[in-house]
């Protein structure tokens, strides 16, 4: 049971081992589909990569702040 | 084709970089055991995994179709794109210096220690259980690239290849210097797998969305360029902040 237990930790960690990091993407794909409505898909393709790096680097460097002050 | 080279890259850097970190485990379990229970364990461990490519592989494959297609991208896209940017977060930060680089010396040490103090009467299976997890907790990431790039391109054998051919080198590696292997560059392994896997997430979703992506056939390409590129912005600017902040 320890094994599968931690097993089935492993596996959630290897997706969501910040929580508001994984929030902000599933939430950027939900406002890309909601605007594939509305923009060009290839405009849309750029938003989403777009959107995505700036989750990555702001969330990031917010993280490195939090480290830096330790 | 480009999409299959990339799976097959992607797969054999990401199971580099596990074996490796298993192999440290294993070679724990061996050190102190001997190399019957470490390897049994190791083995069992492979086993698992096999059998759960082979079950979940084909039944994935099955959803990759025109009924569930967009939606079953869609699911694949956002897990690869929460596993991949998790990846480039962790390795701009270990490359920033902010946080330490994975040490496979001081978790072989640790290893160690813990099992010496194992009893003898559990000792052998104290040996077989390090082994038999390290492979296992280490090769389910394995499994979930290999799964999620073949149940996309809808060819399981790319990147099935990927991950052998990454697995014979490290056993060979690790059979020459029957020590852990510290010199790899792991987080800039890390760094260009973390890069892969965001451009394969973030196709896929478009693909689920019903995104038209420019030259498609080279949008894998062009999408991991632009992560690495980013990813490596935000190691100079983590860098500047670790400098500017003196301890």
């Amino acid at each position: 049971m320890n094994i599968l237990k931690h097993a089935a930790e492993e596996v959630w960690g290897l997706f969501v081992d910040d929580p508001i990091f994984a929030a902000a993407i599933i939430v950027w794909v939900v406002v890309i589909k909601l605007l594939t409505g509305v923009l060009p898909h290839v405009m849309a393709g750029l938003a989403l990569f777009v959107g995505l790096v700036v989750i990555l680097v702001g969330l990031t460097y917010r993280q490195a702040i939090v480290i830096s002050k330790k | 084709m480009a999409v299959h080279w990339s799976g097959i890259i992607a797969a054999f850097l990401a199971s580099f970089v596990e074996f490796v970190e298993a192999l440290t485990l294993v070679l724990a379990a061996a050190t102190v055991r001997g190399f019957r229970p470490a390897l049994s364990g190791a083995l069992a461990g492979v086993c698992v995994l096999g059998i759960l490519v082979v079950i979940l592989g084909p039944s994935l494959a099955l959803l990759n179709g025109p009924v569930y297609g967009p939606v079953f991208h869609l699911v694949v896209g956002i897990m690869m794109l929460l596993f991949g940017l998790r990846w480039l977060k962790k390795a701009i930060l270990r490359s920033a210096g902010l946080v330490g680089l994975h040490d496979e010396a001081a978790i072989f040490k640790k290893q160690t220690d813990s099992l010496r103090q194992t009893p003898d009467e559990k000792a052998e299976a104290g040996a077989f259980l390090t082994a038999f997890n390290g492979v296992f907790i280490e090769g389910v990431e394995v499994i979930f690239i290999i799964l999620a790039v073949g149940a996309t391109t809808g060819k399981l054998i790319p990147p099935i290849i990927g991950a052998s051919v990454a697995a014979v080198c490290v056993v060979l590696l690790g059979a020459v210097a029957r020590k852990p292997l510290t010199q790899i560059p792991e987080n800039a392994l890390k760094f260009v797998v973390g890069a892969l896997i965001s451009s394969f997430g973030t196709f896929w979703t478009g693909e689920g969305l019903k995104i038209t992506w420019l030259t498609s056939d080279f949008a894998l390409t062009y999408l991991s360029v632009g992560y690495a590129a980013a990813a490596y912005g935000a190691v100079m600017v983590c860098r500047a902040l670790k400098v500017a902040r003196p301890a």
